[in-house]
């Protein structure tokens, strides 16, 4: 047995608490069924999805989020990093020993609920929310898990808020795929359909290949994440191949939806290219937001660069410059193979993938600088303000919804593209990129001039 | 000559906001108890976290029997033991559970960890509480299990950072011990500490780290190292004993207390023989004039007086904070 699950195992089912949660579900859907004339029902059937929410989505979202950052407050992660543990048998193992104790009573849960709707759902309305239930409730955990890991790379420091917020993404991430899946189990959803790939897939299919893609790729997100602890890490590889996939998946978004009761407004599903530039460029944030800026690594970088050492390089360029490049690659492909699609209503949507990609490239010179300007490279705070500012306030204040020739400067969705949707914002860019390069070479370039010459080392011995 | 098990070539680290360490050069000899003092913030923990793979190091290299500790953390790691200044047990886990999850951690398979973690407890004393929650042990005894947890992969190289921290005089004694022991059974051992009494008793080695520089770097104590350390005590008061000992060439004077004074002195035997005659021709009552053995604490008092051209004289409890 994996012995980090173990140890879990050991700390988790122990004490009270085996006694107090089995206790308190008997209790409370025991109570239930005595009330309801000894019968479950869609009262039980609600306290069972509350039950499980609480269990499963706030204390294992919460289990998953601190279970490698109480490891670091309580300093026992130093022997854990020296371990001889495969950073995929440390990651599995903590997921799953981390949570199991939520899990035991979220099948509680679970089973309860299926009892409770057993009279009124035919089987495989059953079997599927359940599995919508448990598969989401893995996806939020591991998301959990994966921004905690994210979050150390660049603190090591946390509290209940840092905890809150990485349960709340968690949750963000899972609870849509839930409710859209559950609203079609029974066939009076609002969206029933959807064409993905040429394929049409029912709701709740398409719900769960979503749930699991993005579960199984949160788990190599964590492994990659895991490998980096324990110093064994990996070149952009698998973020590259998570922005195309997640560019290849939300391209194949198609007519959505095609049922009966289906919103007009949903016809006008945006172009392929246009998904798959939306999709990219809120990867090239989210690489942005989340990797460490801080000095040290980018002089490791142009260290590396200096001494031609490519691989090394490799392991520490920004995920962000690396997505730009996908991501433009993927929109280029995108847009020379769905050409049908590239203009709608008369404009050019060629020149506005194009304006959002210098855009996000000007944003991220924007959070570089920023961050290059603090010594501990955290400026993204400051960056979103400054790009609040730049995005909505400047231009409320301006006006320039009265002047076609300003909005360039601060939106790539102009209503008419020319050639100034483009110049506009490569001109900021490249005004971005002369303070970073500037900011760069006195705050990385030139760390070596700071450091005091080394004291003379006198030897006892030979003396 | 055998190679050193540890050679740290040119390495320097920065944090974000500072330089940690400067180009960094020694080297630890096999078998030996080398000590890493320094006073707080000088980088001894930084230095450890390098050695042990655990922080790469922006230029330099460290490197433990011939690997390359920043390229193959893993690979060091199965050789080298760390018990961080922090102890890093489970307090929800009996001694017995932490040992042997120490000892699976380290790949060690389940019926021999629990060999092991019986072994190691007995080693360290702690044998009679293995079925005790870590918790509920007392400081030294969370001490020695974890110890016996860090050694229980039985590591070349043993790294211990700040091991007698908080610990009673008692107990303090016993862990000198250990360290002997370990070292006879063949174990290197680097251990931190800004508490140097207590390291006199088992270094062989002492390397002298501040502001992120190595100030010295050699066998902790040797009676061929000069300057030597020279204690004169007269029979009755003479008011010029200080100035001649301060005219006297290479000599330096670390404490006047009355009759007795203590000095350091170069220029070995023969020079200290012509002290001796210069005092007594100039009248002085010299009851006694003898060498004694360079204690940690002057070897660290010297190396640092050196470096600050003489304002860190003074202070000597043991404690180089």
């Amino acid at each position: 047995m994996n012995p980090e699950l173990r140890r879990l195992l050991l700390i988790e089912f122990q004490g009270y608490r085996l006694v107090i949660l089995p206790t308190v579900l008997a209790g409370v859907f025991g109570l239930a069924y005595f009330l309801n004339d000894y019968r479950f029902d869609a009262g039980t059937s609600f306290l069972a999805t509350a039950g499980f929410f609480a269990l499963v989505f706030i204390w294992g979202t919460r289990q998953a989020a601190e279970c490698v950052l109480q490891e670091i407050n309580n300093k026992t992660w130093v022997p854990q990093r020296m371990s001889s543990l495969s950073a995929w048998s440390m990651t599995w193992a903590k997921l799953a020993g981390s949570t199991a104790f939520t899990w035991l009573g979220g099948a509680v849960c679970l089973g309860v609920y299926a009892a409770s709707n057993a009279e009124w759902w035919d089987t495989r309305r059953i079997v599927t929310s359940v599995a919508l239930y448990a598969a989401t409730g893995i996806l939020a955990q591991t998301v959990c898990f994966l921004i905690s890991l994210s979050a150390i790379q660049r603190r090591r420091e946390f509290g209940r808020v840092h905890v809150v917020s990485y349960q709340f993404l968690g949750m963000l991430c899972a609870l849509p795929p839930l409710y859209i899946g559950l609203s079609a189990t029974g066939g009076e959803g609002i969206l029933d359909v959807i064409n993905w790939h040429g394929q049409y897939l029912g709701l709740p299919q398409f719900m769960a290949i979503f749930t699991g893609a993005f579960t199984l790729w949160g788990l190599i997100g964590v492994w990659a994440l895991m490998r980096a602890e324990l110093q064994e890490p990996l070149g952009p590889w698998l973020w590259i191949a998570f922005t195309a996939f997640t560019m290849a998946f939300f391209g194949g978004l198609r007519s959505l939806p095609v049922g009966p009761n289906t919103p007009i407004a949903f016809y006008d599903f945006p172009s392929i290219p246009t998904v798959v530039a939306m999709i990219g460029v809120l990867l090239i944030y989210v690489a942005g937001l989340t990797e460490s800026k801080n000095r040290i690594r980018l002089r490791r970088l142009h260290g590396a660069v200096q001494a031609r050492q490519w691989p090394a390089a490799l392991l520490r360029v920004p995920r962000a410059a690396v997505t730009i490049v996908i991501v433009g690659l993927g929109v280029w492909i995108a847009a020379a193979n769905f050409s049908d699609y590239t203009e709608v209503r008369g404009r050019d949507l060629h020149l506005m993938y194009a304006a959002l990609l210098i855009f996000a490239c000007r944003d991220m010179l924007i959070m570089y600088f920023v961050c290059l300007g603090r010594r501990d490279g955290r400026g993204e705070g400051l960056t979103l303000m400054v790009l609040i500012v730049v995005y909505i306030l400047v231009p409320e204040t301006v006006g320039i919804e009265m002047l076609d020739l300003l909005i360039p400067v601060f939106s790539p969705f102009g209503e008419n593209p020319t050639w100034w949707t483009i110049a506009a914002p490569a001109l900021e860019t490249a005004g971005a990129g002369w303070l970073v390069a500037h900011r760069w070479r006195k705050t990385v370039g030139a760390h070596r001039n700071t450091a005091a010459p080394a004291a003379p080392v006198s030897n006892a011995a030979d003396a | 000559m055998t190679p050193p098990l540890v050679s740290v070539e040119d390495l320097a680290f920065d944090y974000p906001t500072k330089r940690a360490l400067f180009d960094i050069n020694v080297t630890i000899s096999r078998g030996g108890i080398t000590a890493l003092v320094g006073p707080n913030g000088a980088g001894k923990t930084t230095l450890i976290n390098c050695l042990a793979g655990l922080h790469e190091p922006i230029e330099g290299a460290v490197m433990f029997d011939g690997i390359e500790v920043a390229t193959s953390p893993r690979q060091a790691h199965r050789r080298m033991g760390y018990l961080p200044d922090f102890y890093g047990l489970y307090d929800e886990l009996t001694v017995r559970q932490c040992l042997e999850h120490g000892a699976e951690m380290r790949g060690i398979n389940r019926r021999e960890a629990a060999t092991r973690a019986e072994t190691a407890a007995a080693k360290l004393n702690v044998a009679d509480r293995l079925d005790e929650k870590v918790g509920a042990l007392s400081r030294g005894l969370t001490q020695r299990a974890a110890i016996a947890r860090t050694i229980i992969h039985e590591p070349e190289f043993l790294i211990l950072d700040e091991p007698a921290a908080g610990l009673d005089p008692d107990a303090r004694q016993q862990l000198s011990a250990l360290f002997r022991r370990l070292r006879d059974d063949g174990m290197t051992l680097l251990i931190s500490s800004h508490i140097l009494a207590e390291l006199e008793d088992y270094c062989t080695d002492m390397i002298i780290i501040r502001d992120g520089r190595i100030l010295d770097h050699g066998e902790a104590a040797t009676d061929a190292a000069p300057p030597r350390r020279i204690v004169i005590e007269l029979a009755e008061p003479n008011a010029r004993f200080e100035a001649l000992i301060k005219a006297a060439a290479n000599t330096r004077l670390v404490e006047l207390d009355g009759l007795t004074a203590t000095i350091y002195m170069s220029g070995g035997r023969i020079a200290q023989v012509a002290l001796l005659k210069h005092m007594i021709d100039a009248g002085m009552p010299v009851a006694s004039f003898g060498d004694i053995k360079e204690r940690l604490q002057d070897a660290y008092q010297r190396a640092v007086h050196n470096e600050t051209g003489g304002a860190s004289d003074g202070g000597s409890d043991g404690d180089t904070s």
